[in-house]
Formats: C-alpha cells, sequence, structure tokens
C-alpha cells in the first residue's frame, strides 16, 4: 500500500534525521569511549608518577636528616626559600686523624666501605639521638641540634655530648672490625662541640641550595676540634655551662684559636655522669673525678645477654679512654 | 595569533597552517575550554578551502578530560565541515598522547596522524 507524495516526502524526512541521530549516537558513543580511555591514561599515569614521586623521596632520604625530611616533606620548610634565621644550636665537628694518608696505603674498595661504614654508623647514631647531619667532608662530619626542631638549650647540649660520646665508641668497636679486614693503622677522630648563636637555613643559589649552618659559632667548634687530641672530644665553656651536672669532663684551661682574638676555655669530655639516663654500664664502672672503679669482672661470655655485654664493652670502653685522657698534674 | 595562559599556550602559524599546544591543559571544565574552542574555530576559519590544519601537541604534556573533549568535538565539526583537511602531530615519549591520539582516527579516519 502506498501513502501520498508528502507522506511519503515526510517519510524520507524521518529517516534521514533518524540516520543522522543515529551517526550522532555513534559520536557520542565514541567520545565517550575516547573520554573514558584518556581518563584512564591519566589515571594510569598518576599512579605511576606517584610511585616514581616515592621511590624519590625513599632516595632523599638517604641524603637527609629526619627532622629536615620531614620539614620539607611535611611543608613546614619551603626548599625553595632562601630564608634562614638566627638560632640558638649545639654544634658538633669531627675530623678523622690521618686518613687521608690512608687513602695511599690501602686499595680504593677497601677505603671506601671504612669511610661507608664509619660514615654509616655516625649517622645513624646521630640521627637516633635527634641530630641533624649537616655534611659529610670527605670524613669530617657536621652535626648540629636545635634546628628544624627544636626543644630547649639544654636538652640540644645534652643529646650532642650523649650522641659525641656513642660515636667514639662506636668508633673503638669500628676499629676492631677494620683490624680484621687487615688495617693496621690506628684511625682516630678528634671532635668538638660548642653552643652558641648561628645562622640556620638555605643557602646557595637559584639552582643549588644547601640547608646549613654558618657563623662564628660554627667556626668555633670546627677550631675546637682541630685543637683536640686524636680520639678526645673538646667542649666550648657555653657547652660545658649547660650539661655540667650531666657529664664528666675535666678543664683544659685556655686556648688560642685561630680567628679568635681571645684564648678560649676549654674542656674535655670524658663520659657522661654516673646514673644519668638507663646506662647499665654503670654498674660496672664508677668514674668520679680522677677515680675510675671498674668491677671485678669473671665472665663466661656464653652466659652473658647480648644487652649486657654491650654494657660492659661500653664500660671498659669508658674506662680506657679515661685512662688515655688523664694527664697528672705537674710538680 | 595566540593564546597565552599561566599553564600552556597555543599558537597559531599562519604560514604553515599550524596550530602549537605546549605545556599543561588543566582547566577547570568544557566551559573553561571555550576559549581554546574560539581560538581553534578561528584558525581554522583562515585555512583556505581544500587547504590542511596542522594540529601540533608534541609539548603539549597534560591534558585533561575537558580538554580531549574540546579537541574531539572540533575534530568531529571539521569532520562534518569537509572544508579542509587536518594533520594531527605527537610525541611517543608523552604517556597521553601515546594512548590518546590514535582515538582521533576513530572519530574521523582521514586524520593524518603521526605519533613520533
Amino acid at each position: 500500500m502506498s501513502g501520498s507524495p508528502d507522506s511519503g516526502r515526510a517519510c524520507a524526512e524521518l529517516e534521514q534525521k533518524y540516520l543522522a541521530l543515529e551517526n550522532e549516537l555513534k559520536d557520542l558513543q565514541t567520545l565517550y569511549e575516547n573520554n573514558l580511555e584518556h581518563g584512564t591514561s591519566l589515571e594510569n599515569e598518576l599512579i605511576s608518577q606517584n610511585q616514581r614521586m616515592q621511590n624519590l623521596q625513599n632516595k632523599m632520604k638517604k641524603y637527609l636528616s629526619p627532622q629536615l625530611y620531614e620539614a620539607l616533606l611535611g611543608g613546614s620548610t619551603d626548599p625553595s626559600n632562601r630564608g634562614h634565621r638566627r638560632k640558638k644550636l649545639a654544634i658538633y665537628f669531627s675530623d678523622m686523624v690521618g686518613f687521608s694518608d690512608l687513602t695511599d696505603s690501602i686499595e680504593p674498595e677497601l677505603l671506601s666501605d671504612v669511610l661507608n661504614s664509619y660514615l654509616n654508623r655516625m649517622a645513624e647514631i646521630a640521627i637516633r639521638h635527634g641530630g641533624t647531619v649537616d655534611k659529610f667532608i670527605g670524613d669530617a662530619i657536621l652535626v648540629f641540634f636545635g634546628d628544624p626542631e627544636s626543644i630547649d638549650d639544654v636538652t640540644h647540649v645534652r643529646k650532642c655530648t650523649a650522641m659525641a660520646l656513642e660515636m667514639r665508641e662506636e668508633l673503638y668497636r669500628l676499629r676492631e672490625l677494620w683490624k680484621h679486614k687487615g688495617i693496621t693503622r690506628t684511625l682516630q677522630v678528634r671532635a668538638g662541640i660548642n653552643f652558641g648563636y648561628c645562622t640556620v637555613g638555605n643557602f646557595g643559589s637559584e639552582r643549588r641550595m644547601d640547608y646549613t649552618v654558618i657563623g662564628g659559632q660554627v667556626n668555633l667548634a670546627s677550631r675546637l676540634q682541630a685543637a683536640a687530641p686524636p680520639d678526645r672530644i673538646y667542649l666550648s665553656s657555653a657547652a660545658y655551662a649547660l650539661v655540667e651536672d650531666f657529664v664528666e669532663a675535666r678543664s683544659i684551661g685556655t686556648i688560642t684559636v685561630k680567628g679568635i682574638h681571645t684564648p678560649v676555655e676549654v674542656f674535655e669530655l670524658l663520659a657522661l655522669k654516673s646514673g644519668v639516663g638507663e646506662q647499665g654500664h654503670t654498674r660496672y664502672l664508677k668514674i668520679e673525678g680522677a677515680r675510675v672503679s671498674l668491677s671485678p669482672l669473671d665472665m663466661d661470655l656464653t652466659q652473658i645477654p647480648e644487652d649486657e655485654l654491650q654494657w660492659i664493652q661500653k664500660a671498659l670502653c669508658q674506662a680506657l679512654v679515661s685512662i688515655s685522657s688523664y694527664r697528672k698534674p705537674k710538680g | 595569533m595566540n593564546l597565552v595562559h599561566e599553564d600552556f599556550s597555543v599558537v597559531f602559524a599562519q604560514a604553515s597552517h599550524t596550530i602549537s599546544f605546549k605545556g599543561a591543559m588543566r582547566l577547570s571544565s568544557m566551559r573553561a575550554y571555550d576559549v581554546v574552542r574560539d581560538f581553534l574555530q578561528q584558525a581554522v576559519a583562515i585555512v583556505p578551502p581544500g587547504g590542511r590544519l596542522v594540529i601540533d601537541v608534541t609539548a603539549l604534556q597534560f591534558l585533561n578530560s575537558s580538554g580531549i573533549t574540546t579537541l574531539s568535538i572540533f575534530v568531529l565539526a571539521m569532520r562534518d565541515e569537509k572544508r579542509c583537511k587536518l594533520a594531527i602531530r605527537g610525541s611517543r615519549s608523552v604517556a597521553w598522547q601515546y594512548k590518546s591520539l590514535g582515538n582521533f582516527k576513530r572519530l574521523w579516519n582521514e586524520v593524518d596522524l603521526q605519533v613520533v
């Protein structure tokens, strides 16, 4: 049955419209699918970028102290900000004696093993005590307390001295390991601790920033380190005044250091005072002025727990330090 | 002729009839992309009938969903208008381009696509 020409035209128009709508729908479907795929691709890219960022953060962790890492990643410090501030800090400087001479006498692989094991252990100790490892300059170490995390002056110096002593004990332990590796030369470290106003913050150029400390008090810590005999830790009077009740130290008197016109009063850090903190080694060792008392030891090493062995080792180390650092009064 | 935004730029070189995108396009909605859509329409109007418009996204590091939809609708409009040809240039090293530019051919099979 055929209809009128008008209805035939209308039907053809409708068919055309239908086809156009069908094509439009097809386009919309393709658009929708393309958009979905694009969105998925962006999401996947986001996930892989996040993964890359995480890996980068993990790498950064190795190069920054936990405090600084937290400050940077937590957003409390803007790394692009070249701002700096004056702050009272406890500064620790150490340098290995004769390490450069060693470079000529042992294999580079062994040398890097020695240096890495040393710096690794020292950084671990510094971080455990809450210090900010500012930098390693070859075998020299600069650590400070009081920024970015700040507690109080006394705590900063206490932590710094406790760290310095633990670092020295760890060095004694490492020496034994190095001996077994064929390093016959005794590697010794001298250290200096100072306390005072420093300028701390981000210094550098647009391309390379360094979060560090500068100032006269930092220089003094470095000079104290240079003045200290091997295996000794020198304290400035400003640092000692804050930890008198916390550490055993002896007065060295005044010394003249390069760059500072007036003589500087110096103390030698010997040990933490007996009964300070949870120091298990004090059961075996008492130090009172020039009197060093060691408990009689008769040990079956197989029967002693690991912790106890470490306390005994620490007691013996401190006794050795006290003996080696003691100078008989003249006359 | 060019369109400069904080995060991206779009430049139309009249001699080569090439629109070059650069930067990261992450405008918040389709409406926000009206300015880009208008730019594309002005550019294609300059291309003589039978000529060829080149869209170069090689330096476009990021394009969000509203952005890809804006480009897709533009491709569809060119296809329906049948006034001139379209070539798209992209880079395999930019993740979104490697995945998404191929889909323009699903919209218009005659698009000359080169992702290198």
